[in-house]
C-alpha cells in the first residue's frame, strides 16, 4: 500500500524533471532515461526533498541510483504512510 | 522577438528553482536560432574552483534575457589556475571577450592554498595572466561567507574580509570586475543558501536552487560591462536634487527636510552619491544663475552632495542639450552610458531631440517614487568600484577647469518648432489669483519686482493694459507663465511697469512672443515708443540684459534702475517668433 502511494507521488516529479512520460518501475535507472545525468539527478533529489517533505543525508544523495532504492528509502523515512 | 521567446524569457525571469531554470534552458535550446539580431555578442569563458555546470547551462539564456548573444567556453572542473596561467590553454584559444572566474570560499579556505596571502596571490596571478594574455574583461566573484561565520568565532569572517580587501587592492583595473555575492547569501538567508551535502556530493557550494539568483547576478554585471550602462549622470537641480527653485525660493527656502517631503530629494542625492562611490561621474545641467546654486550647496548642511562631487557643472540659461554637449566635450566622453535626469518633461524632450542615444529615464512626478523608478531601469547595475574610478570625478573636475568652454551650436529652433507652442493672452482679471501669486513669488525673471496689490494694479493700468500669458505645448499646459502691466499708453510713451515670467519656460523664446504682443497692443493704443525699466535686485540678474537683447536701447539710469526705449515704428516693431502661435482668449480660467 505505502509503496504504491510513494510511486504515485514520485511519478509526476520524475516527469517534470526528465521532461518525459516515464513510467516508474523498480529497476528504472539513469541508463534508461535519456535526460537522467548527474545534473538532473541533483534536481531530482532537490525536488523530492521539496515536494515530499523529506531530508536526505549526504550518503543517501550519493547512493540513490535506481527507483527501487529510492522508494525503499522514502518508505523508511515515513513517506506514503 | 517571437511570442514564444518572449514568454520563455518571462518564465525564466520568474524561475526560483534549479528545476524551473533547467526547464527554461531546455526550451531555449529547442528554439531554432533564437532571434537576437542586432544585439551585441560576447565570447564568454567560464572557469572556477567548483562545479559550474549549472551556471554554464543557464548563461546563454540569462544573457539573451538581457539582449546579449553569447558563445560559451566552459573550463573543466577546477581548471581555473591551469586555464588562466597557461597562455596556450584551451580557454585562451577560444579567444574570450569576457572571462568569469567563479570562486567559492569553501575550496579556497580549506583547499591547498588556504592562507590569506596564498589565496590572494594565486587569484591575482591568474587574473593578471588573463589581462596580459587576452583582451578579455575579467569578472571575479569575491569569497562568499562561509557557514561558520554565522555560528562561531572561527576567524572565517576576518579571513574573508582580508582576502576581499587584498583582491580589491591588487586588482584595481578597469578590466576587472569584482563581484560580491554576499548580498545574495543575505537575501536568501543562511538556511536556504548553505547546504554542505551538495558540495560534498557534487561540488556545488550552495543549495542548487540558489543557482538562478547567482546566475542572474553574474549576468547583470556582465550586461553592465557589455553595454556600459552608466558612466555619467547629468542631473538637473531644482525639484530634482532639492525641492523648490533656488532662484525664486532662495537657498534657505529649499525643501531638504529629512522628516518631510525633502527626504525624497535627500534619497536622490544619496543614490547619486553612492553611484559616484562606484565610479560613476556626476555633472550638473541646471537653468539657474551660478551664485544662488553655489550658495545653496555651501549653506545647506543637509546636502549629501557637494559641488566638488560634480565633474562638470553647466549652470546658465542656455538649452540643456548645449550643456550636455559641453559636458561631454570637457569630460572627453561619448554619449554611451550617459544618463540625463530632469523632472521637467520638456527638458528631457529637448535633450532627447539632440541626443536620442542618451538614456533619459522618465522621472515620476512624485519625488517619492523616483529612486525606485531609477533602480528599476536597470541602468545602474555597476561593476565593482576601483580606487582609480573613485578618484575619477575629481580628476575630471580639474580637467574641466583647465579646458575652456567650447561653444557648441545646437539646432534649438528646430526643437522649439516641434514643441507646437500656443500662447494664450488674457486680461489679468481672468486669472486673478495666479497673477497675484506670480507677482509676489517671482524673483528671477522679474524686471521691476514690484509686489503690487490688486488695487495698485488696477490703478496703474488706467489708460494702459495688463495681460497674462498662458503657454501650452505638445507636452501639456504650463499654465499662466507671464504677467505684463503697461502704464500710460495715453501719450506717445507706453511704459512696461511690470514684466515677470516663470523660469520654467525660459530658453523657448517666449519673451520674444510676449514682447511682440505687448508692442502691438501699445501701438493700437496710439503709443509711439515702448519704455522698459530694469530695477536690479539680488535675484534678478537673469534679466539684466533682457531689454537690449530684445532690441531696446538704453535711455538713462536713475536710482540704480536702467531705462530703455524701443521706437514702435517699422522696422523696429518686434515680429515675435513664428513657432509660437499667439491667440487671444476672453474666458476666465481657474487658478492653476
Amino acid at each position: 500500500m505505502s509503496k504504491a502511494a510513494i510511486y504515485r507521488k514520485l511519478e509526476p516529479i520524475f516527469r517534470s524533471v526528465f521532461d518525459s512520460d516515464v513510467v516508474l518501475s523498480e529497476e528504472l535507472d539513469a541508463s534508461q532515461v535519456p535526460l537522467w545525468d548527474s545534473l538532473t539527478h541533483i534536481i531530482l533529489a532537490v525536488e523530492i526533498e521539496a515536494q515530499l517533505g523529506v531530508r536526505l543525508t549526504t550518503e543517501e544523495l550519493a547512493q540513490l541510483r535506481n527507483v527501487g532504492e529510492m522508494v525503499t528509502l522514502l518508505e523508511q523515512k515515513g513517506v506514503g504512510a | 522577438m517571437t511570442q514564444e521567446l518572449a514568454s520563455l524569457l518571462a518564465r525564466y525571469a520568474q524561475a526560483g528553482s534549479l528545476r524551473e531554470l533547467v526547464a527554461c534552458v531546455r526550451d531555449f535550446a529547442a528554439q531554432d536560432a533564437p532571434q537576437l539580431s542586432g544585439s551585441p555578442k560576447i565570447r564568454l569563458a567560464l572557469t572556477g574552483n567548483y562545479s559550474t555546470q549549472f551556471i554554464a547551462k543557464g548563461f546563454p539564456l540569462a544573457m539573451a534575457a538581457r539582449h546579449i548573444g553569447m558563445d560559451l567556453y566552459e573550463s573543466p572542473y577546477s581548471h581555473w589556475r591551469i586555464d588562466l596561467l597557461d597562455a596556450g590553454s584551451a580557454l585562451y584559444r577560444f579567444a574570450p571577450t569576457h572571462i568569469v572566474l567563479a570562486l567559492t570560499s569553501i575550496e579556497l579556505a580549506y583547499g591547498a592554498l588556504r592562507s590569506t596571502q596564498a589565496v590572494i596571490s594565486a587569484i591575482v596571478a591568474a587574473v593578471e595572466a588573463a589581462l596580459q594574455v587576452s583582451e578579455a574583461h575579467v569578472l571575479v566573484t569575491l569569497p562568499e561567507p562561509l557557514a561558520e561565520e554565522l555560528s562561531d568565532c572561527s576567524g572565517s569572517y576576518a579571513w574573508r574580509h582580508a582576502v576581499g580587501a587584498g583582491l580589491r587592492t591588487a586588482l584595481a583595473s578597469s578590466r576587472v570586475s569584482l563581484v560580491d555575492i554576499e548580498p545574495l547569501v543575505r537575501a536568501a538567508g543562511a538556511s536556504a543558501w548553505f547546504d554542505d551535502r551538495f558540495y560534498d556530493t557534487s561540488k556545488i557550494p550552495f543549495h542548487p536552487d540558489r543557482t538562478p539568483a547567482l546566475l542572474g547576478r553574474l549576468a547583470d554585471v556582465l550586461a553592465a560591462i557589455v553595454t556600459a550602462r552608466c558612466k555619467l549622470v547629468v542631473t538637473d537641480l531644482d525639484d530634482t536634487l532639492w525641492g523648490g527653485r533656488v532662484g525664486d525660493d532662495g537657498w534657505d527656502g529649499l525643501d531638504l527636510d529629512p522628516a518631510g517631503s525633502g527626504r525624497h530629494f535627500l534619497r536622490m542625492q544619496f543614490f547619486l552619491k553612492s553611484l559616484q562611490a562606484k565610479g560613476v561621474l556626476l555633472a550638473i545641467a541646471s537653468k539657474n544663475n551660478p551664485d544662488p546654486v553655489r550658495e545653496a550647496f555651501a549653506k545647506r548642511p543637509e546636502m549629501m552632495l557637494q559641488l566638488d562631487d560634480f565633474a562638470a557643472a553647466e549652470i546658465h540659461w542656455e538649452p540643456k542639450s548645449t550643456s550636455l554637449a559641453r559636458i561631454l566635450d570637457r569630460l572627453k566622453l561619448s554619449t554611451a552610458g550617459v544618463v540625463f535626469l530632469d523632472d521637467n518633461p520638456v527638458e528631457r524632450a529637448e535633450v532627447r531631440s539632440r541626443f536620442p542615444e542618451i538614456q533619459i529615464p522618465e522621472l515620476p512626478q512624485d519625488p517619492a517614487q523616483r529612486v525606485a523608478a531609477l533602480i528599476a531601469t536597470g541602468l545602474f547595475e555597476l561593476r565593482a568600484a576601483t580606487d582609480e574610478s573613485r578618484t575619477r570625478n575629481r580628476m575630471y573636475a580639474q580637467n574641466a577647469e583647465r579646458d575652456s568652454a567650447l561653444q557648441v551650436a545646437g539646432n534649438i529652433d528646430q526643437f522649439l518648432r516641434e514643441l507646437d507652442m500656443v500662447m494664450e493672452v488674457r486680461g489679468i482679471e481672468q486669472a486673478r489669483e495666479r497673477v497675484l501669486e506670480l507677482i509676489h513669488k517671482t524673483n528671477q525673471f522679474n524686471l521691476t519686482t514690484r509686489r503690487y496689490s490688486w488695487s495698485d494694479l488696477a490703478a496703474l493700468v488706467q489708460g494702459g493694459f495688463a495681460q497674462c500669458y498662458r503657454l501650452k505645448d505638445k507636452f501639456g499646459d504650463n499654465g499662466i507663465i507671464s504677467v505684463v502691466a503697461v502704464a500710460g499708453a495715453d501719450g506717445a510713451d507706453a511704459t512696461i511697469d511690470l514684466w515677470l515670467m516663470s523660469c520654467r519656460v525660459l530658453g523657448r523664446k517666449v519673451e520674444e512672443a510676449i514682447l511682440a504682443d505687448v508692442a502691438a497692443r501699445a501701438r493700437a493704443l496710439g503709443a509711439r515708443r515702448l519704455i522698459g525699466e530694469y530695477i536690479p535686485t539680488a535675484k534678478n540678474e537673469l534679466v539684466r540684459d533682457l531689454y537690449p537683447r530684445l532690441g531696446f536701447t538704453e535711455s538713462g539710469r536713475r536710482d540704480g534702475s536702467v531705462h530703455y526705449e524701443l521706437p514702435l515704428q517699422d522696422p523696429h516693431v518686434p515680429a515675435g517668433v513664428d513657432f509660437i502661435r499667439t491667440v487671444e482668449r476672453s474666458s476666465t480660467i481657474e487658478r492653476e
